[in-house]
């Protein structure tokens, strides 16, 4: 009889016995599988932004809320970064919260933003072809926000509600309208998840109007929250960056910041590769201990299988075969446990505005070669953790074996 | 005709406790086709060894061991395994039947060709030894006489030329004893050489052939005057009944 088949029958009938190691690792599987899952999706996130346009070629410089020696980031900053050497453009970005009134009662809470050519955030729905530059009193706001779906709202006047200053640390609310000109794939996060993008002169009045300032001064006395220095080349940006950086602006590449997952992504990811070596000790010291208490148990039946004529090899074969179909079948339930957990986890997460981007869809599983990878590992730590148990009981003679008989 | 397994001057022995005892010495025995040899003797003289290292499970201390014409003594692992496969086969006391598979697949085991031959030639053997209908009962679901029955059906499936038996009868009530003694008769007739370890003297009085073995020796060979199993198991009874 094929030892393969053999082996595929003994399992199938020794399932009840096996079922201890196919649970041990199979959990480990899918708790491993959906943390890499989960982590895979966000990756994959940050990484598809870091692929768009010149984004990859781009330095932001924040506006130092907490540090009051460094300078503002004004209209001359721009002019004065413009002209670094290896710079091709500086574009800058004033930010300013604004509310938008649904029909429903609620408030959404955006933040009206400057558009950069540089980063063209995804549009995908639009009341015409080219949107931007925006004209004054026209929004692009994400497609879905804070649970509110403002796709349906796209080519409609909305109300909004912005902020009049009225003195230091307390405002009026003022409400007026906007069009709302199109949505984009609520993944962009390179403005914050709220971002709501603006004509510049639409964004300044806001701003001015909310710090007291008089608009035509904001941007030489307050001036920008963000400016981004686009290098002309990728290998221009560790270069133009020291620039900035020497200039006494923080300064961080584009591609460090879009590649830099959430902390708690960052964290369930350094899990799951935790995971994937605690999995393979798991597997490997399940199948030695499985193997070998089954070996013990089945020692009759060996000597039985020699005696009729079975080499040391064929029991060998026999035996590792049927751990390493033990273990095809844990990873297989893993896989299935794991997309499961992934998916619960992933809801959990969604309830986050933070992390909601990072991990859509329902079915979270890492590649399909990361699938396979762990799938041959899992069979392979199995079948190696059995082979020195199933070594010493294929090699004992046929009536030492079936002594007890 | 010719012997079909063959002991020259085996000898073997254990350690027990640190003492050497020899198990066997210089024995010579063969075992012919177309004959039911018996092995007879009292717990530890022996016989069992005796099969076991005629059966290739065991290697002698000393002695040869032919199969055939041919000289294993010496062979491999590998080549003692396939030897065991292709020309011996093996009924155990306690059957020694793989609890988890069913008759069918307990038949199937050492079948070394395609599998629905296999099948097909197990499925015939099954239909011999009168259990057709039970292939598929797993072997907690059969009696002692019936997975005895299964066991002799496995030591056939590669139509090997001999068949030895350890003490095959042990567990068995009298009327499964006299169809397995039947089937190892017809065994016989077919040119095999069928040779049994028995301690039972009515089961001896069944065969061809008597060896004692006593003390790891024999003491006599004896020619049985051969009993169907009906009168053998009338001297069973009268023999049980004298005890």
């Amino acid at each position: 009889m094929n030892v393969f088949s053999l082996a595929l029958a003994n399992v199938r009938a020794l399932r009840r016995r096996l079922i201890g190691l196919v649970a041990l690792v199979s959990v480990a599987a899918a708790v491993c599988l959906g943390a890499l899952g989960i982590a895979d999706r966000a990756q994959g996130v940050t990484d598809s932004g870091v692929k768009e346009s010149s984004a990859n070629r781009s330095i932001t410089v924040d506006r130092p809320v907490d540090r009051p020696d460094t300078p503002q980031l004004t209209d001359r900053t721009e002019a004065r970064l413009a002209k670094l050497p290896h710079v091709e453009s500086v574009q800058h970005r004033a930010q300013v919260s604004f509310g938008v009134l649904t029909k429903a009662g609620d408030t959404v809470l955006l933040y009206a933003t400057t558009y950069r050519p540089a980063l063209t955030p995804p549009v995908t729905k639009s009341v015409r072809k080219d949107l931007f530059p925006l004209k004054p009193g026209e929004i692009v706001a994400p497609a879905a926000s804070q649970g509110a779906d403002l796709g349906k709202l796209v080519g409609q006047d909305i109300e909004i509600e912005t902020t009049r200053f009225v003195r230091q640390g307390e405002g009026t609310g003022v409400t007026g309208h906007a069009r709302l000109v199109g949505v984009y794939d609520p993944t962009w996060q390179l403005d914050n998840p709220d971002a709501a993008y603006a004509a510049d002169s639409t964004v300044v009045r806001w701003a001015a109007q909310r710090s007291g300032e008089q608009e035509k001064n904001y941007l030489s006395t307050v001036g920008y929250d963000q400016l981004t220095v686009v290098a002309r080349t990728a290998a221009d940006v560790p270069a133009v960056t020291k620039s900035v950086q020497q200039l006494g602006y923080p300064a961080v590449t584009l591609q460090q910041q879009l590649s830099a997952l959430p902390g708690v992504l960052e964290m369930i990811k350094v899990v799951g590769q935790v995971l994937l070596g605690v999995l393979g000790v798991l597997a490997f010291v399940g199948a030695v201990t499985v193997t070998g208490a089954l070996s013990r148990q089945r020692a009759q039946e060996i000597g039985i299988l020699k005696a009729v004529g079975f080499r040391t090899r064929s029991v060998l074969t026999m035996l590792v075969t049927e751990m390493a179909l033990v273990g095809a079948a844990a990873a297989l339930i893993g896989v299935v446990l794991g997309a499961l957990l992934g998916g619960g986890a992933a809801a959990l997460l969604r309830g986050s505005a933070e992390l909601a981007p990072y991990v859509k869809g329902w079915v979270l599983l890492p590649s399909a070669a990361t699938l396979l990878l762990l799938l041959g590992l899992t069979v392979l730590v199995v079948a190696i953790g059995s082979l020195a148990p199933a070594r010493r009981a294929a090699r004992m003679s046929p009536t030492d074996a079936m002594k007890d008989w | 005709m010719n012997a079909l397994l063959r002991a020259e001057g085996v000898g073997k022995s254990y350690t027990l406790r640190g003492r050497r005892v020899d198990v066997l010495r210089d024995v010579e025995l063969a075992v012919r086709g177309g004959e039911v040899t018996a092995l007879v003797g009292h717990s530890g003289s022996g016989k069992t060894t005796l099969l076991h290292i005629l059966g290739l499970l065991t290697p002698p201390d000393s002695g040869r061991v032919y199969v055939g014409d041919a000289d294993v003594t010496g062979l491999g692992d590998g080549a003692l395994a396939d030897l065991r496969r292709t020309r011996l086969g093996f009924v155990f006391q306690s059957y020694n039947l793989l609890p988890q598979h069913s008759a069918l697949r307990n038949v199937v085991l050492p079948f070394t060709g395609r599998r629905a031959d296999g099948e097909a030639r197990a499925r015939t053997l099954l239909e011999r030894v009168g259990l057709a209908e039970r292939a598929d009962h797993l072997p907690s679901e059969l009696s002692g006489g019936e997975q005895q029955r299964v066991a002799l059906a496995r030591a056939l499936i590669n139509d090997p030329p001999a068949v030895l038996a350890d003490e095959p009868t042990g567990n068995l009530d009298s009327e499964s004893e006299d169809v397995l003694l039947g089937l190892f008769r017809e065994l016989a007739d077919e040119g095999r050489a069928v040779l049994l370890v028995t301690h039972n003297p009515a089961v001896s009085d069944f065969a061809d052939v008597v060896h004692r073995l006593d003390k790891g020796e024999f003491t006599r060979e004896e020619p049985a005057e051969r009993k169907p199993a009906g009168e053998r198991t009338r001297a069973n009874t009268r023999t049980e009944s004298a005890e």
